[in-house]
């Protein structure tokens, strides 16, 4: 049965702590709904109502483009070896730009100690209005062994001004013609 | 490889064009270089799109300025009602504001443009999307794709090839080396629609941002009451931008902070006032300024006179201006393609079967809609030219 919480508790701090995977879902009016998952390595619990994450950088660029058009989005985590539990984290998320003073102050002070990934685009921000978990039954067991190295290699082979290039070709605009902000002056 | 139409560049003059070749029967293949679609479209749509004004036939064309017979005949033929009426057939409500500027009820370009796309793939357009046009081999056109050179033998092509600003987003003008090199007539890109570059003083920072409203701003025989913005640059906005023209010239900015108040009404007004008021105080009173406007007065006039002599400075203050902005910066170009190049069904001459349209040509118009227009009636007529053209070869 599903549970409910006004907030993040210390046992689902502890649950998060355990995760290496998350997901993302966004959407806009008349948009696509999107979906993507991500490494933990860079998702931070910032209080009980709020979490981010740091972006790096991808072949598009959806869930920026959403949460500058509507801004409802869920998190989801899911057990997939110990007890089973899905976590769900709603709310409204916003981005912040890379060239924003917020978004260095967040990194000196929130993703302190960890070498900032030369492909970090941008942090998302989730209020989160509703924290709910249910069951998980239904997740298969898989046994986690490492991170890709693919993404430290490619964003080192593109380089600093290979990767502004990127961003300016397939992260401006999402899939439904939404501009993202990313190339938005600061 | 081979095909009956090919339309270079999927912005709205290359789209309406495809949609045009469509509508005859013929089903293009659209070249982008981008990797989406129509991206300066999208990015015009971000504040609102402003697809047309609607105004009668005569003030409607003579916003438009470098244009011909072939421009007056493509808005004639596509004038705002049309623009309207297209929109609404793709789905799309359109509401007008209260200045004539016509938007979708959705105000963004997204929702249309999908639409839009949508209609010419089910129509059986072909959009090839990261194919840059290199130039020709003879007749036919090459493209630098993400598979290798590709060589496209069209039956009639349609160039629709953007003007000079916003380079990031696909209009960077590198065909006007292509076409001169072919020995096409072709201007030198010039920014239209632009801010301009001030210098201000560190008084002014705190006004970055704010809009000044009610002033009138006027350049040799132009002259417009249309908000502009004070910006970390300069100023910026559409009373500025339907100056370019007059700027361009050579004429010097003159701005009018109370246009609705003679000289000798805004001298009794601030003779009122109280002397013992500080002036920005007497200037808030008597004449309502915003602290903007009362900034711009300082930046623009100090010294400033007394009495008769403030008030003719409030009605004409010279904007110190460094000239425009950056060309990357402007809304759109003037220069490109000379209207010489093109018959009336705007076909290279030296190229029979090669249509031209939208930013690329040279004409000019100010913000507020005709821009849009513009694009997307010169597209729908050369998209005909080539539908023509390909009838009669086929007859």
């Amino acid at each position: 049965m599903a549970e409910q919480f006004p907030e993040l508790t210390e046992r689902l701090h502890r649950f998060i702590d355990r995760q290496h995977m998350f997901f993302t879902a966004t959407a806009a009016q008349g948009t696509r709904v999107n979906i993507s998952p991500r490494s933990t390595d860079w998702f931070r619990i910032l209080g009980p109502g709020r979490v981010a994450y740091l972006d790096r950088t991808g072949s598009g660029n959806e869930t920026a483009a959403h949460l500058k058009a509507d801004g409802r989005m869920t998190i989801m985590f899911c057990a997939v070896d110990g007890p089973p539990l899905i976590l769900r984290l709603y709310g409204r998320g916003h981005v912040l730009h890379r060239d924003s003073a917020g978004y260095a102050e967040m990194l000196a002070d929130d993703f302190a100690g960890q070498e900032v990934p030369l492909g970090a685009r941008q942090i998302v921000i989730l209020d989160v209005d509703l924290v709910q978990t249910s069951c998980g039954y239904g997740v298969p067991f898989f046994e986690y062994r490492e991170e890709r190295p693919s993404m430290d290699n490619w964003e080192s082979k593109k380089g600093p001004d290979g990767l502004k290039e990127w961003w300016r070709e397939e992260n401006i605009f999402s899939m439904d013609g939404l501009p993202t902000g990313i190339d938005d002056p600061y | 490889m081979r095909t009956d139409a090919l339309v270079i560049g999927a912005g709205p003059g290359g789209l309406a064009a495809a949609e045009a070749l469509l509508a005859a029967g013929h089903t293009p293949v659209i070249a982008e270089a981008k990797p989406s679609p129509a991206r300066k479209f999208l990015m015009a749509g971000k504040s609102g799109l402003n697809l047309t004004k609607d105004e009668p036939e005569p003030a409607f064309v003579s916003a438009y300025s470098d244009g011909s017979d072939a421009l007056a005949e493509s808005l004639a033929a596509f004038g705002p009602e049309a623009v309207q009426d297209w929109a609404r057939g793709l789905g799309q409500a359109v509401f007008t504001g209260s200045t004539g500027r016509v938007f979708p009820k959705a105000m963004k370009a997204s929702p249309l443009l999908r639409a839009w796309l949508a209609r010419l793939d089910a129509g059986g357009a072909d959009l090839r999307r990261r194919w840059r046009w290199t130039g020709w081999d003879g007749t036919a056109a090459r493209f630098d794709t993400p598979e290798g050179p590709v060589s496209v033998a069209a039956g009639t092509t349609v160039l629709a090839l953007g003007g000079g600003s916003w380079a990031r987003l696909g209009s960077d003008g590198a065909w006007a080396e292509i076409l001169a090199a072919d020995s096409q007539p072709v201007l030198p890109f010039a920014p239209s629609n632009t801010g301009l570059a001030v210098s201000w003083s560190p008084h002014m920072t705190r006004h970055f941002g704010t809009p000044v409203k009610g002033a009138r701003l006027s350049a040799g025989s132009s002259d417009s009451r249309g908000e502009f913005i004070v910006s970390k640059h300069g100023v910026e906005g559409g009373g500025i931008y339907a100056m370019s023209r007059a700027i361009r010239s050579g004429a010097p900015l003159v701005l009018d902070l109370a246009p609705d108040l003679s000289a000798e009404e805004i001298t009794t007004r601030m003779r009122k006032a109280g002397a013992k008021q500080s002036l920005s105080n007497r200037l808030r009173k008597a004449l309502k300024f915003e602290a903007v406007k009362t900034a711009l007065l300082q930046e623009w006039a100090r010294p400033l006179p007394q009495g008769a002599a403030l008030a003719a400075r409030i009605k004409a203050l010279p904007v110190r201006h460094d000239g425009f902005r950056p060309i990357d910066e402007a809304i759109s170009t003037t220069g490109g393609l000379s209207w010489e190049a093109l018959d009336a069904a705007l076909m290279l001459k030296a190229r029979p079967g090669t249509f031209c349209a939208g930013e690329m040509i040279a004409w000019d118009a100010p913000t507020g809609g005709y821009l849009i227009t513009g694009c997307l009636a010169t597209g729908f007529r050369a998209g005909q030219g080539a539908a023509a053209w390909l009838n009669r070869a086929v007859a």
